[in-house]
């Protein structure tokens, strides 16, 4: 075998792969098709346009705070289809199974779901849960009288701070607030942690942008037709 | 050491072969990313169009409704009313100003009768 | 059955001491200063699978928090170690095999030293809270030009010696060696490129980083690995391959199947359907290129068990071979689409099968390559055997612990997180005494490189031991022996021509 058909050999062999599964999904899922809506079938989606779940909250920066501080290696954020995992049938990881308005919301991740982001944090192990609708989880704590934000807040300073969640493994993160003293009044967004005489737990932008990351992550928008896979509703789901 | 296998022009050739060689994959992507280099349109663009067309059409019923030239038209006949109109004094207790004299000289006044405050309904 | 181990010319004995000598530093430097990456990333792989049973500890550092700790000992495990220790190897190898002195030795320390330099400069990036957040390719994105340029330039000169060796037949070594220094910036500059330099669909983003992880396991370090085992059972035994024809397939099998694999993680993902099943499919294939290797390698090694005993570069070889069976039956038990890939795809068997390709497969059969050449090229011999005991037996434990942490802890923790009726700590807790069996890994094979890393840096000190013969881990007497002492020594080594 002579140096030049070895190298002809390795690009054959290497090159179908990589066009095959890199470069041409790629380039066609960059030039992803917006899904039209119809209005006959997707008026729960929206009556006219395109389908397009918009996040509001500070996705770009949180994201970046999620990617440094390696969120993304104990969180997913994806709920796979029946076919490839339990993930759509827990109560609350694909959307919500009761919610007060539309009733079972849950379904599974599509690829429209990271806008805002470069790099979909799918994750990599789940030491702890699916964080998609981490958003609609913590909202449910406005019938209870607390703050989604503070919560989050007090979860990142330590989590193990909330009796229940004693077993957690998740890391503090004491490092992304500040102990200041306070000037005037208390600020709102103080943590409920005692930082001695006249001092306060802030939290610094890196937090509050990843806590509003956080409260953007509701991806149980109904879908239209085109890309709802859920079956009939009289078939029956868990 | 057989000198026409090693030389330095075979070694200088090999050099820019090698790198070619690694590079190889990178220029393939080059190109086929040069091809593909109009960026899609986003997906906020996409749904921007919706609302543009809407907005669109609502400025044309606005115009066709409220045309310009009949504004312009009518205002000089309204700002020579108000011109020629003589300010006249108020009448009704509830447009006075509070705290101006004519307040004060109201106040001054046995009241006529108390008026009784409508209660108030929830929407 | 036994062939007479025949003597080489005195032309050949210097062609072989001037190749060693010319190579001197760059070899060395590459191994020790990859020895030390190592030693770094394992301590650091020690506190972040600590953290991951005990959060709060040192849990006010910023610095050490576990999202940046563990990309962190990652990166300089596969970037700082394993790469320079691929360097050192094909450097070597490679001029050993083309019969060629490394006329760049200057210039290629100072790409070295760059090297090091890129490492260093994206390990403080993690750790300052810079990473780009993409597992591993967490380097701050600045980092991958310097590494690229700096890669080019310590490898080229050993492609060029391939290109001009003198004619006569070609060792599937030189083939596997000069195909993963190929690979390596065709699967380095694409995932880069179209991840940090070309915006694409995000989920897209994370397939191409999956499939990246897998290449660069299976498209360098695995032909590394096997083109050093190749030449390595070649030169302590004396024999030649066991089968021509099943060097060649494994080779090529290697080639078609592997840069396939990779996308298996993205299971149920956002993309086209037939991606990560094909990742599935190519993973579970590749017991075929794993499995003609071995069985190559391991029939020639049988031949010769006593030379497996009491050579040390042998024995470490070996185990790698064995390391990279299991990971292979590993691969097809845990990639199941149906039954085993939906609960491993997110547990801690991603991590442990990663590390069994790193460290069990990979860098066990780079220590065999480093008791081999450092002798050579530094002419001195090594201290002590009890060292490279101590070395073998706790990297052998800690190696085997971890593999039963990925298979057995992995499956338990993937029916518990798909048992979707459990509220989820009954899952986190599952994953718990794995956890900590795996720091108790960590701490065995941290334990074992301390020996390595102070053994290297001595005969990097020249303090090695001034011998004729080479050291020998079984205590050598009798004939079986002397034939074994024999086959060790370089000027008597040969390797089919």
């Amino acid at each position: 075998m002579s140096l030049r058909t070895f190298i002809l050999g390795l690009c054959a062999s290497f090159g179908a792969a990589w066009l095959a599964i890199i470069v041409i999904p790629f380039f066609k899922m960059r030039d992803l098709a917006p899904v039209a809506l119809v209005p006959a079938t997707d008026a729960a989606a929206g009556a006219a346009g395109v389908f397009f779940p918009k996040r509001s909250g500070r996705v770009a920066d949180g994201a970046r705070v999620y990617a440094e501080n390696g969120c993304y290696l104990c969180h997913t954020q994806m709920v796979r289809p029946t076919y490839a995992g339990n993930d759509l049938y827990r109560p609350d990881w694909g959307g919500l199974k009761a919610d007060a308005d539309r009733g079972d919301t849950r379904r599974e991740t599509n690829a429209y779901d990271f806008i805002g982001e470069n790099f979909a944090q799918l994750g990599v192990t789940r030491t702890g849960p699916d964080l998609s609708n981490v958003g609609r989880r913590v909202e449910a704590l406005d019938a209870a009288g607390e703050d989604p934000a503070a919560w989050l807040y007090g979860h990142l300073f330590n989590p193990r701070d909330n009796p229940q969640l004693w077993q957690s493994t998740c890391p503090p993160h004491p490092f992304l607030f500040e102990r200041r003293e306070i000037k005037g009044s208390p600020s709102a967004d103080a943590l409920k942690v005692d930082a001695g005489a006249n001092h306060e737990w802030v939290p610094d932008s890196d937090a509050k942008a990843l806590v509003s990351y956080l409260l953007s992550l509701k991806k149980d928008q109904p879908l239209p037709a085109a890309l709802n896979f859920a079956p009939k509703k009289s078939e029956g789901a868990p | 050491m057989d000198p026409t296998r090693d030389n330095p022009i075979i070694r200088f050739a090999t050099f820019w072969w090698g790198l070619a060689t690694c590079l190889a994959f990178a220029l393939l992507l080059a190109v086929i990313g040069w091809f593909n280099r109009a960026t899609p349109e986003s997906l906020e663009d996409v749904a921007a169009k919706v609302r543009y067309e809407t907005k669109a059409r609502i400025a044309q019923a606005q115009a066709a409704s409220l045309a310009p030239a009949a504004i312009d038209a009518a205002i000089p006949g309204v700002a020579h009313q108000l011109v020629a109109a003589k300010p006249a004094a108020v009448e009704k207790p509830e447009q006075v100003v509070p705290g101006t004299p004519t307040a004060a000289k109201l106040a001054a006044k046995p009241a006529a009768a108390p008026v009784a405050a409508p209660a108030p309904t929830k929407p | 059955m036994s062939s007479a181990i025949p003597t080489l010319s005195d032309q050949d004995v210097q062609l072989r001491a001037g190749i060693d000598r010319s190579l001197r530093h760059p070899v060395m430097f590459f191994l020790t200063s990859g020895a030390a990456w190592l030693a770094f990333a394992l301590v650091l792989g020690v506190l972040a699978s600590a953290k991951v049973h005990n959060p709060d500890l040192l849990g006010s550092c910023g610095l050490l928090s576990y999202g940046r700790v563990f990309p962190a000992h990652l990166n300089a495990l596969v970037y700082g170690w394993g790469m320079q220790a691929a360097f050192a190897v094909i450097l070597w190898l490679m001029a050993r095999l083309s019969g060629k002195e490394c006329t760049s030795a200057g210039t290629i320390l100072t790409a070295g030293h760059v090297w090091n330099l890129g490492v260093a400069l994206g390990v403080v990036g993690i750790l300052t809270g810079n990473g780009t957040g993409m597992p591993w390719m967490e380097f701050p994105a600045y980092a991958w030009p310097v590494l690229l340029a700096s890669y080019f330039t310590i490898v080229i000169g050993a492609f060029i010696q391939f290109r001009v060796r003198p004619e006569g037949r070609v060792d599937i070594a030189q083939w596997y060696l000069l195909a993963a220094l190929i690979w390596f910036p065709w699967v380095f500059i694409t995932a880069n490129t179209l991840l940090h330099c070309l915006s694409g669909n995000p989920v897209m983003a994370a397939a191409i980083n999956a499939w990246y992880k897998s290449a660069l396991v299976f498209l360098f370090f695995t032909p590394v690995a096997l083109g050093a085992a190749y030449a390595l059972v070649a030169k302590v035994t004396g024999r030649p391959v066991a089968s021509d024809a099943l060097a060649k397939l494994g080779f090529w099998s290697l080639a078609i199947i592997a840069p396939w694999a990779g996308m298996q993680r993205l299971a149920g993902a956002p993309v086209p359907y037939f991606l990560p099943y094909v990742g599935a499919a190519a993973t579970v294939l590749l017991f075929i290129p794993v499995c003609a290797a071995a069985t190559n390698l391991l029939r020639t090694v049988w031949a010769c068990r006593a030379t497996c005993l009491a050579s040390p570069a042998l024995r470490f070889v070996t185990a790698g071979i064995l390391a990279l069976v299991l990971l292979a039956g590993a691969a097809v038990v845990l990639n199941l689409p149906d039954s085993t890939l939906p609960l491993t795809q997110f547990a801690l068997s991603g991590y442990g099968v990663d590390m069994l390709a790193v460290y069990g497969f990979f860098s066990l059969v780079m220590f065999g390559g480093a008791y081999y050449i450092v002798p050579r090229v530094t002419g001195r011999e090594w201290l002590s055997r009890r060292l490279i005991v101590a070395h073998f037996l706790f990297s052998v434990y800690g190696m085997l612990t971890i593999f039963g942490v990925a298979v057995i802890g992995g499956l338990e923790q993937g029916l518990s997180q798909e048992d979707w009726q459990q509220p989820w700590q009954h899952a986190a807790a599952s994953a718990q005494p794995y956890a900590v069996a795996n720091t108790f890994a960590w701490c065995l094979i941290l334990f074992a490189n301390v020996f390595f890393l102070l053994h290297l840096t001595l005969m990097w000190l020249r303090l090695g031991r001034h011998s004729v013969l080479p050291l020998l881990l079984a205590s050598a007497r009798g004939s079986g022996a002397q034939d074994a002492a024999a086959a060790t020594e370089p000027s008597l080594t040969n390797i089919s021509p």
